[in-house]
């Protein structure tokens, strides 16, 4: 196999706004039929679960279950939920729990096994499989499954299998919500095209953020570690951010809570770190903007994943990701995962890296 | 002359009295005798000509069709909500088009009978198309 370029990532990004548009109705479609209206009105609880993107890409939408479809989320990684939680959910009502397995290629073996785990544990716990792949082991082991297929376009670290998985798990949270009559049918399809329509904030926003990604590669480019910090859904992205900086470039970079942050990585050397703040209007952002004059404070590079009008934390940092368009913090990971994706493939560029180690057979 | 009137259901279902907008359009039409249609271009949602003096009588009408087709979560049409496949069997009793008679530019309509919208899977952003046609 020829080592993986960084630059496929750069086309994972302009396919995105594409993607978006073209499947929201067909994954909206599957996922209203997944499971019966009786059934998804028995849900009390749900867990998300998956390793990788998966795994962040539950963090990114356990808000989206809490405050849209109102209900208990717990989004695990496969070995937590495998060992340390599928023996001790509470089984004593039939369809009472849903357990959403999420695995991109549908071979992620840990996550299979924790379908298996839930299955075996009781039978009154739903268990449905999200994966762009049909017919694999994932889905086949899961109950129900929907395949969130998305045009091929070659091996890469995940954006657009990451963006499908958060359409899928949040149209999953919409139609709970939707048949437990917490809002209108209208307002639930108002939500849906919402979705869609984050599209155009990607379209409008990219220019900005690949002029950004490319000037912070080169200012960067011998930068030993990285931080990214974000709360609520932005916990997801930070680490989902994190995650494509060490795929692309093997640079150590960690995604952490905006809160834990200030109790944990300020005492990190060197003072210059860079420090992206993902900070979407909404329910954590105050904490981000404290977090913005501390870290200034102790010297470090703030990088902003800021709304293009925002006042308070843009004025105080180095440079700023400027997202052009409202976006609603529970959807917000869909748009402000786009700045590590192109920073992360310009700096593997700068550094003359091949994607995953890819030349060092390391895949 | 056609004119659509727009509104919003503000309840998931109710029978929402329209007459007076109905009878606006006539008026604007300048029509003294002639023919009235107002149409629904609604698939959960209806027409019917009945009392509106007690606020009571459009209850017990919403009563009796919940009790003829009650909202069930087995309905074989799930895309939307049970409300919703509940709300296109209720439309389908009712009527979408109903014509009456202008008489001196005014709605031929006895004393007590109103122009009710039944709304079956509000609340929505719902409109009736009305065409006055002299004659």
């Amino acid at each position: 196999m020829d080592p993986m370029k960084p630059e496929v990532m750069l086309k994972q990004v302009a396919d995105l706004p594409k993607m978006m548009r073209s499947q929201t109705a067909a994954f909206d479609h599957d996922i209203r039929n997944v499971l019966t209206p009786l059934e998804f009105q028995s849900l009390h609880r749900v867990y998300l679960v998956g390793d990788g993107d998966s795994y962040h890409g539950s963090l990114a939408a356990e808000m989206a279950f809490e405050s849209i479809a109102k209900m208990n989320c717990e989004p695990l990684s496969a070995m937590r939920f495998l060992e340390y939680a599928a023996d001790y959910i509470p089984t004593s009502f039939p369809n009472d729990t849903l357990m959403v397995g999420i695995s991109a290629s549908g071979r992620t073996q840990r996550v299979v096994q924790a379908i298996e785990r839930a299955r075996k544990a009781s039978p009154n716990i739903r268990t449905v499989a999200f994966s762009g792949q049909a017919g694999s082991p994932v889905m086949e082991a899961a109950e129900r499954s929907v395949q969130l297929q998305i045009e091929d376009l070659g091996m890469s670290p995940g954006i657009r299998t990451y963006a499908a998985s958060l359409m899928g798990l949040y149209l999953l949270a919409i139609r709970i919500g939707e048949l437990k009559n917490k809002y209108t049918m209208d307002e639930a399809n108002a939500m849906r095209a919402e979705i869609a329509s984050l599209a155009d904030v990607v379209e409008a926003s990219t220019p900005a953020f690949d002029k950004t990604a490319k000037e912070l590669a080169e200012l960067f480019k011998d930068s030993p570690s990285f931080i990214f910090a974000g709360s609520g859904p932005s916990f997801g992205t930070a680490i989902f951010s994190a995650a494509k900086v060490i795929e692309a470039a093997g640079i150590f970079s960690m995604g952490q809570d905006l809160e834990e942050w200030a109790h944990v990585e300020r005492f990190c050397y060197p003072d210059e770190m860079p420090v992206f703040i993902i900070a979407p209007k909404g329910k954590g952002y105050w904490r981000a903007v404290e977090l913005a004059k501390s870290a200034k404070s102790l010297g470090r590079k703030i990088i902003a994943i800021v709304n293009e009008k925002d006042q308070e934390i843009a004025p105080l940092a180095d440079h700023v990701f400027p997202v052009a368009g409202d976006v609603r913090e529970e959807f917000s990971p869909l748009v402000y995962q786009v700045p590590a994706d192109l920073f992360a493939s310009y700096l593997a560029t700068k550094q003359g890296k091949f994607l995953f180690q890819s030349d060092r057979g390391l895949m | 002359m056609l004119e659509t009137i727009h509104f919003k259901t503000e309840e998931r279902q109710v029978l929402v009295n329209v007459m007076d907008e109905v009878k606006e359009v006539v008026r604007k039409s300048g029509v003294k005798e002639g023919l009235c249609y107002v149409y629904c271009p609604h698939t959960t949602a209806g027409l019917v000509v009945n009392s509106y003096m007690d606020p009571n009588t459009p209850k017990d009408i919403l009563n009796e069709i919940d009790r003829l087709i009650p909202t069930k979560v087995d309905f074989l049409h799930t895309f939307d909500t049970p409300s919703d496949a509940a709300g296109h069997v209720k439309s389908s009793l009712l009527n979408i088009e109903l014509t009456f008679i202008i008489n001196d530019g005014e709605l031929l309509l006895g004393h007590s009978q109103g122009i009710l919208f039944a709304e079956f899977d509000g609340p929505r952003n719902r409109e009736l198309h009305v065409k006055v046609v002299a004659g």
